[in-house]
């Protein structure tokens, strides 16, 4: 497989076009399960800091799916770009996992006992999971509002550290302005479709005529189509959402002067109240079709991976 | 004229007339019938599978006692809906469709049957007061509160069942405490609230009392239990209970037992399911215990239990069963029938509709289901 270079204009359109179709489909396929996901996720957060380096003025490094740099001996050659995706898959998500799991796994144990406690009618302390669920959620919130700045700043440092690195997230997410808003905006939009997948096999019946009197295999065809389309529109929406993060990002590292204090908070408060979708839609999504995973991870803040 | 002008109407007329039928009614000699919901919403896997059943006891033992009905079938019918109050009152009236809607909200369906009920038709064609012909509610379907009477012109209000329920006991519970006034003003007040709210809950125009035999039910019930929730049986395990103590004290002959858990599984965990059919066969064991234990009931008792509805079977989703959204496998249930009058260890195997059981248990029972559209199961009758 060949490597493109995230710099624009280098190749002309159509092999662009050809090269973003590879790269769909490719992270399509690899959005399949959980574990080829981390390799997916690996590539997005090398693309994220390939767009950094190039907004930024440096020089962006190539991002391949399999292939390495040249000139650096044949098995990196061969191999290099595997190995940087996988590299950088496991730091990406060991760092977003550390940011995420605290609150995600304070979710699927306030959903889990919350319910638990109802079957079992226990009057006596019927508010304890629906406090903890909320409790978490407040928590989440400006977690979620900076995590798409904490993750570019990881992409533009390739260092774990860099995910905790609060006073220089908070820079950027300040300097970013109504920028940080929009961005949150897209991903509560963005929420909207991973929430419609969760529904979608809910209705298989009235959406697949006779998919009740099908064979079994035939069934698994059916659950293969719903898994691509999951797997495609997972990889899809982090790309386009890592590179406006990218974007976004090497911007507000250009701003020389972070805007007034109320204003900062102004942006903050705003993108931790549309950050709220994501909770809402998962709670939602769980009503509908439950998977205790979806709870600790969501394309949006872990795994490019729909469930 | 709408529903409430009706029922006013029809409230008003038969507390004129002094509820004449009772007059000219028969005293009933036929068998006690105990109707089992195994709600809300089972599969025929999880239920009557040989070897993957969680209710072994209905499985392995109660089959054997009597008639087995595998293929039980909601009809797929434009407008029939596989759920909780739509199966109960299918099963009450023997008639698709036979309901209406009284005020339902998001999440919170709310029907009222148009055609007579079992209740009805008993009451009607036999001299047997309202206490002896029982429904047994859970808490967690307050929409099913209000199915003791229907709207129906020749029936309702005169010939309604009486309900048991912890709704029931709440408003025996509260206005005991405001007549009583030995409480302080904030119990007073809070008990006023929940009194109110727990009648504003009843969609129909008339609320009807609860018979001095029932209220004589709550009143022990609260003596032994008290008044805070806090003791009494919980979930499922509260209908056994309520079902068993009512056999003593008002034994109805007709009685309907609406048991709801396994419809947990909604919120995702699959051990709710599992656990709560497991509950429910419990409690059909203790019932039946019961029956043979009381010389009222002893060889004098036929049991029907079936579900409400069956539930999704959906290998797209992790939870299959987590619904019962009108799918093929949702339309699936089943029934077993036992007790006197009734052939032993015989499986029906053919499909048979769920309409069939209110005519079925009418003709046990020695009156006829009129609206009813099901046919009689004579096949099943020694």
């Amino acid at each position: 497989m060949s490597t493109v270079t995230a710099r624009g204009g280098v190749l002309a359109l159509p092999g662009r076009l050809i090269g973003l179709v590879r790269d769909l489909v490719v992270g399509m396929l690899l959005c399949l399960s959980p574990l080829t996901s981390l390799i997916a996720l690996g590539w997005l957060t090398r693309v994220m800091g390939a767009t950094i380096a190039r907004r930024t003025g440096a020089e962006p490094p190539t991002v391949g799916w399999i292939l390495g740099p040249r000139g650096q001996g044949w098995v990196t050659r061969a191999l290099g770009g595997l190995a940087a995706n996988i590299r950088s898959g496991v730091l990406t998500a060991l760092g977003l996992a550390i940011l995420t799991l605290p609150f995600t796994l304070a979710w699927l144990g306030a959903w889990w006992a919350g319910w638990e406690n109802s079957f079992n009618k226990g009057y006596e302390q019927a508010s304890v999971g629906p406090l903890v669920w909320m409790i978490a959620t407040a928590a989440a919130l400006p977690i979620l509002a900076h995590l798409p700045f904490a993750l570019a700043h990881f992409a533009a440092q390739r260092r774990l550290g860099a995910f905790f690195e609060v006073g220089q997230i908070r820079q950027n997410f300040a300097a970013a302005g109504w920028r940080a808003v929009w961005l949150a905006l897209l991903s509560a939009l963005a929420v909207v479709p991973f929430f419609g997948l969760r529904g979608l096999p809910v209705f298989v019946e009235g959406i697949v005529p006779g998919f009740a009197d099908m064979t079994p295999e035939d069934q698994l065809q059916v659950a293969r189509g719903f898994a691509l389309f999951g797997a495609g529109l997972a990889f899809g929406t982090m790309l386009f959402l890592r590179q406006r993060a990218a974007a976004i990002y090497a911007r507000a590292r250009l701003r020389p002067d972070p805007p007034a204090r109320l204003a900062r908070w102004l942006w903050l408060i705003l993108a931790m109240a549309l950050w709220l979708a994501l909770p809402v839609a998962i709670v939602f999504g769980q009503f509908l079709n439950y998977d205790p995973l979806i709870w600790l991870t969501h394309p949006l803040i872990l795994l490019p991976w729909a469930g | 004229m709408d529903r409430r002008t009706f029922n006013l109407g029809l409230g008003a007329t038969a507390a004129a007339l002094g509820l004449p039928r009772a007059a000219t009614a028969r005293e009933y000699q036929g068998p006690n019938v105990i109707l089992v919901r195994f709600g809300g919403g089972v599969r025929r896997v999880e239920t009557i599978g040989e070897t993957t059943t969680y209710a072994p006891y209905l499985r392995h033992e109660l089959t054997r006692r009597g008639v087995f009905i595998p293929d039980m079938r909601i009809a797929q019918l434009d407008g029939v809906d596989t759920s909780h109050a739509e199966g109960t009152l299918n099963l009450l009236t023997g008639r698709y469709l036979a309901y209406r809607d009284a005020g339902s909200q998001f999440l919170l369906d709310r029907l009222e049957p148009t055609e007579p009920t079992l209740f009805e038709y008993l009451r009607e064609a036999y001299d047997i007061p309202a206490h002896r012909a029982l429904l047994i509610n859970g808490e967690d379907r307050p929409q099913e509160e209000f199915f003791t009477y229907g709207v129906n012109e020749h029936y309702g209000i005169a010939y309604r069942s009486e309900m048991l329920s912890l709704h029931r006991f709440k408003l025996y519970k509260n206005a005991a405490i405001l007549a009583e006034g030995t409480v302080g003003d904030a119990a007073l007040e809070a008990a006023r609230r929940e009194y109110a709210d727990l009648m504003a809950a009843d969609p129909r125009a008339i609320t009807p009392d609860q018979s001095p035999d029932v209220t004589g039910f709550w009143q022990r019930w609260r003596a032994h239990y008290g008044d805070d929730g806090l003791r009494n049986p919980r979930g499922d395990r509260l209908l056994t209970a309520l079902a068993i103590r009512a056999m003593k004290e008002l034994q109805p002959r007709l009685m309907m037992v609406n048991y709801q858990d396994p419809d947990y599984v909604h919120w995702g965990n699959p051990s709710h399911y599992t656990r709560a059919i497991q509950v429910i066969d419990e409690g059909l064991q203790r019932l039946v215990e019961t029956v043979e234990a009381d010389p009222f009931y002893a060889g004098n008792t036929i049991f029907v239990i079936s579900p409400d509805c069956g539930r999704d079977d959906n290998p797209l989703m992790g939870v299959p069963f987590q619904h019962h959204f009108n799918t093929a496998s949702a339309h699936e249930t089943w029934a077993v029938i036992f007790g006197p009058g009734i052939e032993r260890g015989k499986i029906l195997d053919k499909p048979v509709d769920q309409s069939a059981i209110a005519p079925t248990i009418a003709a046990l029972m020695g009156f006829r289901a009129r609206s009813a559209e099901g046919d009689v199961l004579s096949e099943i009758m020694t």
